[in-house]
């Protein structure tokens, strides 16, 4: 018998499945008893290799075909062909690079804008700020599409607010989501205000769990504020933002919702993202092979985003 | 007060009331939505923060029922109980067999069960659309429902497995000597003790699939089987020049979730922050 | 013990059997559905054109009991999206409006999933509601592979001709007139600005009614000999053309010279026309599908003007053309059925329907229909016109299946200043001539 972990939930989640040997009691044998485990999985397996493990084994069988998508006949199998034009298309290039720009929007920013305050609302020992944090979280429960429609409104060069006061108060003002230059951005800024609340909570709730003597230790050796936040805080909070960086990265590279409510891709193609591009060129253009090689590519994009990620923080478990 | 009181008392102002104005401008948009939503377009011209002269309900009932919100509303339940409750079942099964049981394969099978945590939706819709066509589940909300209950395995195993592995082992091993099924002490014993555990699951689960667009989007064209973020989405489309009636739709959709939220707050935070690290 | 693991064996069937009944059940359910009701798919999506066909559907459902009718609205950008794969994964309508030319009829022809209209054609006498001029455009080869000639494809219940809706209190208070030149407009257009009022509305943000600016433009500068090869794909027409270079200088002209909306990047096509007729605008660009949400929310304070030649003759096609035909998808399950369907959006009824609202129906307007100095009077004398004078233009993005994302992609940058005119007519030439390679 092994004594049960430290019920740290973030440590039981990334933790490696070490724990103690499970035991089959003794006194069951028999064919049925062989098979209990297997029939606990039995359901679940059923759902999630038919609607799951198979369409993405189908995935990389679709990506290496051309086909439009009408009847199966027309299929053919061309190798890694698609994955080469994917590399060599301007669009797709177009639409990978736009997705790297959101991440300075989508990551950074809601990071330090939720570290900060919430450090010094931690040092300050601030209390009452915790029905505040019902408000800062709340965008990032809405679903994409909902934030981009309300956004798209406020943003409206005519009808919207935003608009209006910068007019009143003598700027001239782009059409945001329409100016070629400020699309992009303007999704970006988007997608910061939904995620800061997000990463402001998190750091609040981590921050608790820093043992004070760490503080108290750094001060008797005469730190000022900065410095006990580089020493303590920061390292403090590693998982904290190791989860925060993941997240929000992998909402950066798999951008659709909001892009889809608010730009489709335009002015131009100044707002294309991979996820968009995806399904155009898979159902839009009929192209499902190519789609779907896209859809592989950034997949592994991803992937690999987050185990940098997890490995750049330090993190030996993934 | 000495002066470092008095800078403490001024610091602590000026920190509150930067939380202040960043909890103000993450709802402020939805404030302004819904006051939208009682105007007129004309009234929307005018003035953003003037409150119109007669609310004007109609924009909702207009929502409502030419929007076919009525039925968006319905099919997201349906759809999100129909997914949230064949999760946790099954994942409290699966949770259960890979940290109880020791047997053959558990190694692989369990890897296998978390190719849903590196395999995005994106990298599935396309074949699975074909998929959904060749079983003629297209336009239904099994389409919805089978892949999204897929999609839960992965992490419902994870924190299953993870949530029986922190109960004591005395405990159900207490219940094998008192001549317990398996069956019955994963559901008399070890479910009532991950109950937390279970509860933020499932709320996890519930905003997930309340949420889904791209899965609905692509596999279901009638509106009849449309979710609401589909169906917003449709409904922005329709009617783009009448702002209020958008943003009456729009209100429709986020004053539920905005409920869910303040009931169920410390769980949905507490699960959002596990969840975020399933990546 | 055993007992307890029978369970759990009955428990995990159980579960199984029970996802792959409902399964079934389901699938069951959606199928037995599709006999009773004819479903069809446009682009009317508001009132009142909406209003005009769901009427019809109903009078059609009472007449035949027993069927129930569907219409569904869609943006015409989400039904070339969709129309396609719903087709082939069953989930799509019996009756759809199909997008003209190699926007979508040449493709879907060619993929099998629209069938020929040519018997019912007869049996209606559908080749005889529109000038052959315009039937050509709902025309193609039987093999898909020819637009303009062959067979009929699909049916138009309406006209579409796009122009510009004027605010005539405006203009009597600006002392303006109707421009009769392309020079006469650009000095209206300056004096309007100069005035302190916005010019000329409409919204580019959802891409179509760039499609329509460049094209009116263009009509001005171009031939009938000259769009008819570029979009019937006759093969010696290039988009390096000279009235495309002069158009796209000149689109860009208009745009410095503040001729259009403050901030007609921002908005949507269909915000425009509120805007409009709010009085926030003196002049809306706009199809003849938008007159009846005009003529509601204005009456006959507007009026409505093609655009004029340039002052050194010669002739404008204006863009329009047919409204997008209705065609009977293959996997309609009654096609005669649909088939009716189609006539009685085509019938009498129908046509004096949309003349009541305002709105231009398939073919040539009575006299008796048209009264002076009337919305509605103003447009089908202008239709009449051009149809006489064969000066219906066409739309653009019907060169090729995706070239609606292409020419949208290419104005915006042009409008934005990205490319000049020739980059322009470049990008668009090499689009365009590498769909003849496939």
């Amino acid at each position: 018998m092994q004594a049960p972990s430290t019920p740290d939930p973030l440590k039981q989640i990334t933790g490696a499945a070490t724990s103690a040997a499970p035991v089959t009691p003794p006194a069951r044998h028999g064919i049925l008893a062989r098979l209990e485990p297997y029939l606990y999985l039995l359901p679940a397996f059923l759902v999630f290799t038919v609607f799951l493990a198979l369409p993405a084994f189908g995935s990389v069988i679709l990506s290496l075909t051309s086909w439009n998508g009408v009847s199966w006949d027309t299929a053919t199998f061309i190798g890694l062909e698609n994955y080469i034009d994917a590399i060599t298309d301007r669009r797709f290039q177009i639409a990978f690079w736009h997705n790297i720009v959101l991440i300075p929007y989508f990551v950074l920013l809601p990071l330090l804008l939720g570290l900060i305050p919430a450090a010094v609302v931690h040092q300050l020992k601030l209390r009452g700020a915790r029905w505040l944090q019902a408000g800062l979280f709340l965008p990032y429960i809405m679903p994409g599409v909902l934030i981009g429609v309300v956004w798209a409104w406020i943003l409206n060069p005519i009808f919207g607010p935003v608009n209006k006061i910068l007019k009143n108060m003598g700027f001239s003002p782009p059409t945001w989501l329409g100016d070629f230059t400020w699309a992009l951005p303007t999704v970006g800024m988007i997608g910061a205000w939904a995620a800061y609340g997000f990463c402001y909570v998190i750091f609040i709730a981590g921050l608790q769990k820093i043992p004070s003597e760490l503080y108290e230790a750094v001060r008797l050796d005469g730190a000022n504020t900065f410095q006990e936040f580089m020493t303590v805080t920061v390292p403090g909070l590693r998982r904290e933002i190791a989860v925060v960086l993941s997240v929000n990265l992998i909402n950066a590279l798999r951008a659709f919702d909001i892009i889809k409510a608010t730009t489709d891709g335009g002015p131009g193609d100044q707002t294309q993202v991979m996820a968009l591009y995806m399904i155009n060129t898979a159902f839009g253009a009929n192209r499902a092979g190519y789609g779907t090689a896209i859809a592989v590519l950034l997949a592994l994009i991803t992937l690999i985003g987050s185990m940098l990620v997890l490995r750049f923080m330090g993190e030996d478990d993934a | 007060m000495s002066i470092r009181s008095a800078w403490g008392n001024l610091s602590r102002s000026i920190v509150y009331l930067v939380l202040m104005l960043g909890c103000v401008i993450a709802i402020a948009p939805f404030v302004v939505t819904i006051l939208a939503s009682l105007k007129t377009t004309g009234e929307l011209v005018q003035g953003i923060f003037s409150l119109p002269e007669e609310a004007q309900w109609k924009n909702y009932v207009q929502a409502w029922n030419d929007g076919h919100f009525s039925r968006f509303f319905l099919n997201s339940i349906i759809v999100a109980v129909g997914v949230v409750i064949p999760s946790i079942v099954f994942s409290t099964m699966t949770g259960y067999a890979f940290a109880r049981f020791r047997f053959k394969g558990s190694g692989i099978l369990f890897a296998f069960f978390l190719l849903g945590l590196v395999v995005p939706l994106q990298a599935l819709v396309v074949p699975l659309y074909y998929l959904l066509r060749e079983m003629g589940l297209l336009d239904s909300l099994w389409a919805l429902i089978l892949p999204q209950i897929a999609m839960s395995m992965s992490f419902g195993t994870l924190l299953m497995r993870q949530a029986f592995l922190s109960i004591p082992r005395e405990i159900m091993e207490a219940s094998i000597v008192d001549g317990a099924s398996s069956w019955t002490t994963l559901w008399q014993v070890m479910y009532p003790l991950a109950r937390p555990m279970i509860g933020t699951t499932a709320l996890m689960f519930f905003i997930w699939t309340w949420n889904e667009f791209l899965l609905p989007l692509v596999v279901n064209i009638d509106p009849k089987y449309q979710t609401l973020p589909v169906g917003l989405l449709y409904f922005q489309q329709r009617w783009t020049s009448n702002i209020p009636v958008v943003a009456a739709g729009a209100t429709i959709i986020f004053l539920p979730l905005v409920a869910m939220f303040l009931l169920f707050q410390r769980q949905l935070v507490e699960g959002i922050t596990q969840g975020a690290v399933k990546g | 013990m055993t007992l307890d693991r029978r369970e759990l064996l009955k428990r995990s069937g159980m579960i199984s059997a029970g996802l792959a009944i409902g399964a079934s059940a389901a699938t069951h359910t959606v199928a037995a559905q599709e006999e009773d009701s004819l479903v069809f798919w446009d682009t009317l999506n508001s009132p009142p054109r909406s209003e005009i066909v769901e009427n019809i559907a109903a009078e059609f459902s009472t007449a035949h009991d027993g069927i129930t009718v569907e219409h569904r609205g869609w943006t015409s950008e989400e039904l070339v999206n969709t129309l396609p794969r719903s087709v082939e994964g069953d989930q799509g309508p019996d009756v759809a409006q199909v997008n003209n030319g190699e926007a979508l009829t040449g493709p879907m022809i060619r993929a099998g999933q629209i069938i020929p209209l040519k018997d019912y054609a007869a049996e209606y006498g559908w080749d005889e509601l529109i000038p052959p001029g315009l039937l050509a455009r709902n025309m193609y080869s039987a093999d898909g592979t020819t637009f303009g000639e062959g067979e009929l494809w699909g049916v138009s219940a309406e006209s579409e001709i796009v122009g510009f809706y004027y605010n005539r209190q405006i203009f009597a208070d600006n002392n303006l007139e109707v421009p009769t030149t392309f020079e006469e407009f650009e000095t209206l257009l300056a004096a309007l600005r100069e005035a302190g009022i916005e010019p000329l509305l409409f919204g580019t943000l959802d891409k179509w009614q760039a499609i329509h600016i460049f094209g009116e433009i263009q009509g001005t500068y171009t031939t009938r000999e000259y769009l008819d090869n570029l979009i019937y794909r006759r093969g010696d027409a290039s988009f390096e053309d000279q009235s495309m270079i002069d158009a796209a200088n000149k689109l860009v002209e208009w745009k410095n010279n503040n001729f259009f909306l403050d901030g007609f990047e921002g908005i949507n096509g269909d915000d425009a026309t509120p805007l409009f007729t709010s009085g926030a605008g003196a002049i809306l660009m706009q199809g003849s599908w938008a007159a009846g949400q005009v003529t509601t929310d204005m009456g006959d304070e507007a009026g409505f003007f093609l655009m004029p030649p340039h002052a050194d003759g010669g002739t404008v096609l204006s863009v329009g053309g047919v409204g997008i035909p209705y065609s009977i998808t293959s996997n309609a399950e009654n096609p005669d059925l649909s088939a009716e369907l189609i006539n009685a959006l085509v019938s009498e009824e129908a046509f004096n329907a949309f003349i009541d609202a305002g709105l231009l129906p398939a073919g040539e307007i009575p006299e008796d229909k048209i009264t002076a100095d009337t919305l509605s009077g103003d447009l089908y004398s202008n239709w009449n016109q051009a149809l006489a004078d064969d000066a219906v233009g066409h739309y653009l993005d019907w060169a090729t299946p995706d070239f609606y994302d292409i020419l949208t992609g290419e104005l915006q940058k042009l409008l934005a200043g990205e490319v000049d005119a020739e980059a322009f007519t470049k990008a668009l030439q090499e689009a365009y001539a590498s769909s003849f390679d496939s």
